[in-house]
This record gives structure tokens, C-alpha cells and sequence, in this order.
């Protein structure tokens, strides 16, 4: 990367604070409506061990949550676009689940799961597992008709293949669904557990905010709301640098 | 009354049969497009035969019906099903393969994975030593065609289907081509079906030219090339040269019009 390419969001970033931190204290706006930068790190220090037990928390739900959804949407993508007859059949649903709002389903889940990890990957799993299935049936329909007229060619069996051209066709696509299922399995995460998160030693980053908000420390809420983000950046940065490693020489022609 | 489509079986050579006989082949796609109306057409083993024709006449069609991709809706199609290779516009190689591993794609199918050496040996034949470990999108359009060129050979085919594959590559790269696909032949001793616009291409690869009609394609012309193999670049320029590529234009042009 050039210098220009990351000195500039960096002088973006200390103008916009400097500027944030003048408004704020030159016109003297009440710290629980909108806190300073400085207070949001003073928070961010004196709450320091509970952030950090939070993002771990809200991480691992997240984690689990796109892990599932990875798989579990693969799978279904995979059956879906197996045969005609299934995928009309099953398209309707998978739209009909796309709607339904995580909070709706969210109190469900902790009646299934119960309270705590469970309940919360499970909402993390509904929110992000949609652009899996939707990257991952539009790569395995994006075979060009040529490479297929290949395999006919030669014989290729069903499982050659798959494995040979369906799979590698679809590679691309699922890597783009990944790194937005990345980003979302964080939102549905914290979503869920303003719902059903755990109160007791380990709460998550949503059961930290709400109980900030409700106490109207607002400047610890500022400093959640960044935990969030930069696990959110985290898990989007490896899921990318992951699948550009497996796509490896082959990712600067692929889509 | 029309024959039912069926499709025979003529696997090896036998040497007084011809190599593939199709009659009165039509095709009608479900959109309702009548790509092929009683085409008939013989082709001796090791021929090389080169196919003109106007844009959508059904050469492409054609081609894919012998290679078993599409099935004739009327008539019979005599072609091996076997030891066929298709070679198509765009090199059509797989991008996430490198080369080395699109040319064994074929040997890997047929269930041979220790053929390292004919890959390599397929790859040298068409010139692209020292290129094994790139991938596709790292060659240039020639390349590209090359590479295509080796995968069709690496299975020693008896048949080598052509659609216009050097269509898209500049003059003298495709010269250089057509001289290695003709050293290949003389060789190799495949028969060849090469679709082409070119005339001046057919009739410097083929023994035949054979003229499609516009769509519905039928074969409305079958000229023998009568110049002597092995052909080499001094025959483009040679006076005896002119009149045969006239020949050919002469038939296609009283079908464009
Ligand atoms: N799968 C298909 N479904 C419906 N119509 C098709 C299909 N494939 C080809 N056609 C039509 O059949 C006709 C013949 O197509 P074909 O590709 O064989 O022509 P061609 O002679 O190879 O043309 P060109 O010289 O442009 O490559 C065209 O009108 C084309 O639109
Ligand atoms: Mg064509």
C-alpha cells in the first residue's frame, strides 16, 4: 500500500476527533447525550476488563454464529441446487425465513437454547446465514456452459464433477457471501443478546450497552459500540485474507 | 419420412469405413430455432476438414452434435464417442487450474493420475515450455490457445473438433497456429473438423472446405483442396494459392447472397 493510502483515513480520523472534541466542550454539550472523545476513552479505561470480556464473549458468539452459517448455508445451497424441482421448492422458504425479523425470533431462541451462548450464535447463525446461501447457490449456478460441455466431454462423473468445476466455479461467490455473513454475524450477535445475553460474569458487548444505556453512561456506551465495530472489522479482515489465501494466484481473476 | 435420430457406434478405425457419416441431421432447439435442416456429411479417417459458413448457420451446432454435447432431433450421426477432443473459441481453460493441471483435466477424468510426463510431453508440443506453473490469466491469447491445444491432444484423440479457435487471435500469431496445428496433423494423423470464417484459413489447413447455407445450416458446398502437404508459410504467398481461396469464396458468396 502506498503511504497516502492509509495516512489519509488516519488524518481524516485525528481531524474529525479534534473537531468532535472543540464542538463538544466549546458549546458544553452534557456528556450523556454526546460525550467527548476523551470521555469515551476515560470509559473505555476504567471499564477496560469488562470491554475486553465482552468482545471476547460477543466474538465467540459471533464466531460461532458465521461458522454455523457457513456450513449449514453451504449445505443448503448445495441441496437446493441439486435439482430444478428442489430449488423451486425450497426458494420460497429460504425468502420466507429472509424476512422474519432476528428480534422476533430472538426470545424463541432462548426458549429453545436457553439463556446465554446458545440462544445468541443461534442469532447470529439467522442473520448471517442468508447471503451464504444466496452467494453459494448463485456460484454453483454460475458454471460457464462451456467448462461444463467439458466434463460431458470427458465423461466426468457427478462427483468429479462437483468437485472439479462445480465447487471451484462457486469458490469466488462463497468468498464474497463469507466476508458479508462476517460483518452481520457480529450485528445478530449483539442483537441477540439484547435479547437473551447473559448478565453474570462474561456478558457480551449488546448486554453492555443496554445495562450502559439504561445507567445512561453514555460514553461507555460510545466505547461498546467501538468494541463491536472493530470485532466486526476483525472477523470481516480474516474471513478476507482467508479466502484470498485459499483462492491464492487464481483471486486476481476471479470476480 | 424421417429417419428417427439415432447415434451408431463407430469406435477404431476400420479402414475401408469412413470415419463419421451423418444424415440428414437436423436440429430444432427448444426455443423453437432451427439450427440444422438434412445435414449430410462423410468424413474419411484423418481428413482434415475445414467448415465456412455465415454467422448462425449452425456451425457451432454442428460441431457439438458430433461431439455428442447436443442430440439431433432427425437423422443419424456415425461419430466415435470416444477419443473425441473439442477445442473451443476461447481457450476455455479453467482459471483456477494452472496449466499444467488444465492439460491433465482430461487424464484426471479418465481416472490416470500418473501422467505427468504426457502432460508435459503434450505441453512441449505446442511450444509452451517453461509456462507449466502458470495459471491461465497470466498467458497471453495465444498461449491460452496453446495450452487449450495440448489439453485436446494429451489424449491422443483420433478426432480433433476446431470452433474457429485461433478466431480471436491477431495474424500472426495465428499463422504460427495454423502451422503447428498442421505439423500436428501430419504427425498425429487425427481427423480434423475446423469451423472457421476465414477462407484463406480453410483453405490452407483443409483437404475439403465444406459450405454451410445460412440457418438452417445445410451443406450447400464441398471442395477439395488439391495443394500439396506438407503446407508451409510460402504457400500463402504462392500464385497457385489465389485461385483455390477464390474457389471457395466464389461458392460462399453465392450463399451469402
Ligand atoms: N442452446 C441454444 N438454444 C437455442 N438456440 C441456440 C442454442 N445454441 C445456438 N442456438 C441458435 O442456433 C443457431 C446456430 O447457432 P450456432 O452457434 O451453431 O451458429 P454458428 O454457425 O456457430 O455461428 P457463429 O459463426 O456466429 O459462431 C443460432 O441462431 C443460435 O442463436
Ligand atoms: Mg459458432
Amino acid at each position: 500500500m502506498k503511504p497516502a493510502a492509509w495516512l489519509a483515513p488516519i488524518g481524516l480520523l485525528v481531524a474529525v476527533m479534534l473537531a468532535w472534541q472543540l464542538i463538544v466542550t466549546g458549546l458544553d454539550v452534557p456528556k450523556f447525550l454526546v460525550p467527548a472523545p476523551t470521555d469515551v476513552f476515560a470509559a473505555a479505561v476504567q471499564h477496560g476488563g469488562a470491554l475486553l470480556t465482552g468482545t471476547r464473549t460477543t466474538a465467540l458468539e459471533s464466531l460461532a454464529g458465521f461458522a454455523s452459517s457457513a456450513v449449514i448455508g453451504t449445505a443448503f445451497a448445495f441441496v437446493m441446487t441439486r435439482s430444478r424441482l428442489l430449488e423451486q421448492s425450497l426458494v420460497p422458504y429460504a425468502m420466507f425465513l429472509q424476512t422474519v425479523p432476528v428480534v422476533a425470533v430472538a426470545p424463541l431462541f432462548v426458549l429453545w437454547f436457553d439463556v446465554g451462548f446458545g440462544s445468541v450464535a443461534a442469532s447470529s447463525f439467522i442473520v448471517a446465514v442468508f447471503p451464504v446461501i444466496n452467494a453459494a447457490a448463485a456460484g454453483l449456478r454460475a458454471v460457464e456452459p462451456d467448462h461444463r460441455a467439458l466434463f460431458v466431454l470427458y465423461k466426468a462423473s457427478r462427483w468429479q464433477t462437483f468437485w472439479r468445476l462445480e465447487a471451484p466455479s462457486a469458490a469466488p461467490y462463497l468468498a464474497s457471501g463469507l466476508r458479508s455473513a462476517s460483518g452481520l454475524a457480529v450485528i445478530g450477535a449483539v442483537v441477540g443478546e439484547f435479547v437473551s445475553g447473559y448478565t453474570e460474569g462474561n456478558a457480551g458487548l449488546g448486554t453492555i450497552l443496554l445495562s450502559a444505556n439504561r445507567q445512561m453512561q453514555t460514553s461507555l456506551m460510545f466505547a461498546a459500540v467501538l468494541c463491536c465495530s472493530l470485532t466486526g472489522l476483525a472477523m470481516f479482515g480474516a474471513v478476507s485474507l482467508g479466502a484470498r489465501a485459499f483462492l491464492g494466484r487464481w483471486h486476481a481473476a476471479a470476480r | 419420412m424421417q429417419a428417427l435420430p439415432s447415434r451408431n457406434i463407430a469406435n477404431g478405425p476400420m479402414d475401408a469405413a469412413p470415419h463419421m457419416r451423418l444424415s440428414r441431421v437436423s436440429l430444432v432447439f427448444p426455443t423453437g430455432t432451427k439450427a440444422l435442416t438434412d445435414v449430410d456429411l462423410v468424413v474419411e479417417h484423418g481428413q482434415f476438414v475445414a467448415i465456412v459458413g455465415p454467422s448462425g448457420c449452425g456451425k457451432s451446432t454442428l460441431l457439438r452434435v458430433i461431439a455428442g454435447l447436443e442430440t439431433a432431433s432427425s437423422g443419424t450421426v456415425d461419430a466415435p464417442t470416444r477419443g473425441v477432443a473439442f477445442v473451443f473459441q476461447d481457450a476455455n481453460l479453467l482459471p483456477w487450474r494452472t496449466i499444467r493441471a488444465n492439460v491433465a483435466l482430461p487424464l484426471e477424468l479418465a481416472g490416470d493420475h500418473t501422467a505427468g510426463a504426457r502432460v508435459e510431453d503434450a505441453l512441449r508440443r505446442v511450444g509452451l515450455d517453461g509456462f507449466f506453473d502458470q495459471y491461465p490469466h497470466e498467458l497471453s491469447g495465444g498461449m491460452r490457445m496453446r495450452a487449450s491445444l495440448a489439453r485436446a491432444l494429451v489424449t491422443r484423440p483420433r478426432v480433433m473438433l476446431l470452433d474457429e479457435p485461433f478466431g480471436a487471435l491477431d495474424e500472426i500469431t495465428r499463422y504460427r497456429l495454423q502451422d503447428d496445428l498442421l505439423t500436428l496433423h501430419a504427425e498425429l494423423g487425427f481427423t480434423a473438423l475446423f469451423v472457421t470464417h476465414s477462407v484463406f484459413e480453410a483453405a490452407y489447413l483443409a483437404d475439403r472446405v465444406v459450405v454451410m447455407s445460412g440457418r438452417p445450416g445445410r451443406v450447400v458446398g464441398d471442395l477439395p483442396i488439391h495443394l500439396d502437404r506438407p503446407r508451409s508459410a510460402s504457400l500463402r504467398t504462392d500464385p497457385a494459392f489465389g485461385p483455390v481461396v477464390q474457389s471457395v469464396t466464389d461458392v460462399l458468396r453465392a450463399e451469402l447472397t
